[in-house]
């Protein structure tokens, strides 16, 4: 020890400096407003998201309110296009499929990802870690393929038929499979499932194993257990679930462009159609809000019933 | 798998059945692409006609392809750096500190993962036409940002949750700045989880199709080129290749990354979904 | 402030929001002492460490540190080391890395950056353990290097955040010696924080016993004990038995009290003055209590009945009824001799005499309670 004290000067001494004057202060806020270095640390990217989100949905909703003739934009404050959409029943139809088409979608793929997750928090041991990758890994990989392999499955000359047909089990391929809401709400069911089971395994994950075995003790058997204890704890993830599928499909463009066929349009079609062919962005603006604020409306209604049913009972 | 084994239990293995099936319904239909893509045929049908490998060498003479998929990397490279950044810097900042409003601030952050995708791109298109600025690469980057910055975000959280907060005091005791401390304590222990949202994040923004579809401009991504190919049932097989492969090098992505996710916080069993 | 204090903690509080930590707590420390800071978990002793390290900052006061206001110096510009509760042995590096941390601005040529970690090394007694990983190393070796760690570079205080509460009974009471050892050896001003007040005890020069955010008493580990300022002291530090008493008056530094079952006893007056009619308590460690079959010669003296008896090998405690109190008063007696312990099956009367010097006055609350603590603790 003695002769490491030869380097004995601390280069960790204060400074004198730094105690008077503003700047002083302001380090000795700093130092001591944790908030501060947390928002320091978090502006960039609430700046991005200010610019890459915020701002735009801002204009977007401003670009509703606008008029358009032919190519001429007009700014100002017209309820015109939102009138167009109250107009035409087309629209207004094209927007309740969309949410229809969503709402089952939403409903089959949580009751498809319930077992599975239930499966992986209960009843796999071993290896869990390889099970989640197994479940995650295809969601992460491009979308548009995943969508059109569903083409090619359900197709006029796709997988199912041309196996069946060279199987000699039907005569002429079957034309119900592709083209229609059916074809959406199956495939969009499989490219989100990853979004319903992961919320769904870490509400059943999280909760005490003894809980399980104390509803057990006091009598439960395995369904009355499950009604009792095991849903109601694990209602947190399904909720997060339901609005993790239902909140980005209502507004999906590639799987009814690909696979829907004219009955299987949504309203993210229409949207686009505005900004491309139709060229009429002040509506397909309107439109876009239209449809944010069904979605909100909706989600809103859905946390208040389960937060009824969660606190008060059906 | 092996668990099934084990249990003997009828209802157990009644689920344990439901769960093959079920990860049979999330693959098979991918597993068609590659299937098809080595068909000597150009129509996508059964039965199989014989094996070929003519499909890649099309894709891979095919210049436009080559083109657009070094643009899409030109996009996801960087798009994968800088939304790593901000994620992880976002990340700490949530973790470690007490601010009021966090919560708020945290689901805005989030949202871009689920407004939809459609409405974010025609709002972005409409913002960069207003400022504007022409349609090119860059702006589909830009549009990337967003969404891979929440994904990073979310990524970074659930790496930087069981992160012990003593090393890095112990780090500043010892004499070192945040800076140093971030370097030599805190980057290394959480570099498992920066190489996930590196690799994840890079996946997102290659695989984007719906944003890229409002923001390109003259130069195509691989997505963006892949869809204009759709339409043309002869131009299928080698988009059939090219996609195969794809989702090849995107599989082997993701699962290099969640094994970097996993690792060190596998012990923790649920961590980090 | 004493105008010799190294470390001064001036009107210090802190508060998280709505709960406040830390309330009003000035301290002194000089140079070179080895200064614990003793309560229960959440009395504010490891906030007011962290607010000397610089990992938190006051809400209100200020600390000065070697003549330095520390208000607005970062943790990594402040002259302390710290030892924290879990070691934070970084798990990444090997020890030669964890201890050689801080030297990195040094910039030494490896062999002497590797000498002067080898010399810490043999200091800590764990030569040749450079090339361990964090992860090879049990729980007192952690320790060691921790202390090494933060130690390389000499800082002027050490800060250690109850450092031996994850080590098992032996090695901690061993630990104990070393760190005071150590302490005494390079001569570095040390602030320690624990809730157990036998280490405590045993290693500081003085301690600081805080509850509820505030100091309740600053003294010597004999003066606590001996000279407790106020019942909750007393009865944190060891067993004592309170009674209520009246000071009828008050004489050369002495006062004469009415302890009712006890009778009229002379005290000494130590800290704290008493008038005349004042209400107080009148404090006995069990220690200090003798037990007789026979009636004693002393002054100080009160038949009794056996209660309950323990023993304990070196020593045994008993509970001890006096006629007119309703709550057992605690002896603990010593087992010198084979025959001494009384717990073989025998009661009835004894006598309880004491030295006079042995009661303790404090300021009186109301009614008198039992002892707090189980004399087998």
């Amino acid at each position: 020890m003695t002769s490491s004290q030869s380097h004995g000067t601390l280069s960790v001494a204060a400074e004198p400096a730094a105690q008077g004057g503003r700047l002083g202060r302001l380090r000795r806020l700093y130092l001591r407003s944790e908030a501060l270095r947390g928002y320091g640390l978090l502006s960039p990217t609430l700046v991005l998201m200010l610019l890459s989100i915020g701002a735009p949905l801002v204009l977007l909703l401003m670009l509703s309110f606008w008029t358009q003739d032919l190519l001429e934009i007009t700014p100002g404050f017209s309820l015109d296009n939102y009138a167009t959409f109250a107009e035409k029943e087309n629209y207004q139809k094209l927007l309740w499929r969309s949410l229809k088409i969503s709402g089952f979608v939403t409903i089959l793929t949580v009751l498809l990802a319930y077992p599975m997750a239930y499966f992986i928090a209960f009843h796999v041991k071993k290896n869990k870690f390889m099970w989640i990758i197994l479940i995650t890994v295809p969601f992460w990989t491009s979308y548009l393929l995943r969508v059109f392999a569903w083409k090619i499955v359900l197709g006029y000359n796709g997988v199912i038929n041309s196996g069946l047909t060279s199987l000699g089990w039907i005569e002429a391929p079957l034309e119900f499979l592709l083209y229609n809401p059916f074809a959406v709400v199956l495939t969009l069911a499989h490219a989100w499932a990853a979004f319903a089971i992961l919320p769904i395994y870490v509400s059943l994950e999280k909760i005490d194993k003894s809980l399980l075995e104390a509803a057990t003790i006091l009598g439960d058997g395995p369904v009355m257990r499950f009604f009792r204890v095991t849903l109601p704890l694990s209602m947190a993830g399904v909720v997060a679930a339901c609005l993790l599928v239902f909140i980005p499909t209502v507004g999906d463009y590639v799987t009814p462009a690909l696979l829907g066929g004219p009955k299987g349009l949504m309203i993210g079609n229409l949207i686009q159609l505005q900004f491309a062919k139709a060229n009429n962005w002040p509506l397909g603006a309107a439109l876009s809000m239209v449809s944010l604020l069904s979605i909100t409306l909706i989600v809103c209604a859905f946390l208040w019933f389960t937060k009824r049913v969660r606190t008060q009972g059906l | 798998m092996s668990s099934l084994a084990i249990s003997t239990k009828p209802k157990v293995r009644l689920l344990g059945i439901y769960a093959v099936a079920y990860l049979i319904f999330i693959y098979a239909p991918v597993l068609f692409l590659p299937l098809f893509s080595f068909n000597d045929s150009t129509f996508i049908a059964f039965p199989l006609k014989g094996f070929t490998t003519q499909w890649y060498v099309e894709a891979y003479q095919n210049e436009r392809l080559i083109q657009s998929l070094m643009n899409s990397i030109k996009v996801g490279v960087p798009v994968a750096i800088v939304s790593t950044i901000f994620g992880t810097f976002a990340a700490k900042a949530v973790i470690r500190y007490r601010m009021p409003g966090k919560a708020p601030l945290v689901s805005f952050i989030m949202a871009p993962l689920v407004v939809p995708g459609i409405i974010v791109g025609i709002a972005l298109l409409v913002i960069i036409n207003a400022v504007g600025l022409d349609l090119s690469l860059f702006t589909i980057g830009f549009a990337h940002l967003a969404p891979c910055t929440a994904f990073s975000m979310w990524i970074m959280i659930s790496r930087l949750e069981g992160f012990d907060q003593s090393l890095e005091e112990a780090s500043l005791s010892l004499g070192e700045g945040a800076w140093m401390t971030f370097w030599r304590v805190t980057f290394p222990l959480i570099l498992p989880g920066i190489i996930a949202s590196l690799l994840l994040t890079f996946t997102l923004s290659f695989d984007e199709f719906i944003l890229a579809f409002f923001l390109a401009g003259q130069e195509p991504t691989l997505p963006i080129y892949m869809w204009s190919q759709l339409r043309f049932p002869a131009q299928l097989p080698p988009v059939l290749a090219l996609g195969s492969v794809i989702l090849l090098a995107s599989f082997v992505l993701v699962y290099i990354a969640e094994w970097f996710r996993r690792r060190g916080t596998h012990s923790q069993e649920s961590g980090g979904v | 402030m004493q105008d010799d204090a190294f470390i001064s903690i001036q009107e210090v509080s802190k508060s998280f929001g709505s709960v406040h930590a830390v309330k009003s707590v000035s301290i002194d420390i000089a140079r070179g002492e080895f200064f614990s800071l003793l309560g229960p978990s959440g009395c504010g002793k490891t906030t007011l460490l962290r607010m000397l390290a610089g990992l938190e900052y006051p809400t209100a006061g200020e600390i000065i540190i070697d003549g330095q206001p520390m208000s607005a110096v970062a943790p990594n510009r402040r002259p302390v080391g710290m030892v924290f509760q879990n070691y934070a042995i970084f798990p990444h590096l090997n020890v030669r890395q964890n201890i050689g941390y801080s030297l990195r601005r040094d910039r030494l040529p490896k062999a002497k950056f590797n000498a002067k970690v080898a010399e810490m090394l043999e200091l800590i007694r764990l030569p040749g353990y450079e090339m361990r990983g964090a992860h090879e190393l049990s729980g007192g070796e952690r320790q060691r290097v921790a202390l090494a760690r933060a130690l390389i570079r000499r800082p002027k205080v050490l800060l250690l955040d109850e450092p031996l509460g994850a080590l098992d009974k032996k090695l901690r009471e061993q630990m104990q010696l070393e760190l005071r050892a150590l302490q005494r050896s390079i001569g570095i001003t040390f602030v320690f924080v624990t809730h157990d007040q036998e280490e405590a005890l045993t290693m500081s020069d003085r301690i600081a016993v805080m509850a509820k955010g505030r100091t309740l008493q600053v003294d010597s580990p004999t003066e606590l004990y001996e000279m407790p300022q106020n019942r909750d002291v007393a009865d944190f530090i060891g067993t004592i038995n309170f009674f209520d008493a009246g000071v009828r008056e008050v004489d050369d530094g002495r006062a004469v009290i009415d302890a009712g079952a006890l009778g009229m006893l002379s005290a000494p007056l130590r800290k704290q003055d008493f008038a005349s009619g004042e209400q107080v308590l009148a404090a006995i460690r069990p220690e200090k209590l003798v037990i007789s079959f026979e009636e004693p010669a002393a002054t100080n003296r009160v038949k009794a009945t056996l209660d309950t008896a323990a023993y304990l090998g070196d020593r045994s405690h008993y509970y001890v009824r006096i006629g007119g109190l309703d709550r057992p008063v605690a002896v603990s007696a010593q087992n010198l001799h084979q025959a001494d312990s009384l717990t073989d099956g025998a009661s009835g009367d004894i006598w309880l005499s004491w030295a006079s010097d042995a009661v303790v006055l404090l300021p009186g609350d109301g009614a008198a309670a039992s002892p707090q603590h189980a004399l087998a603790s």
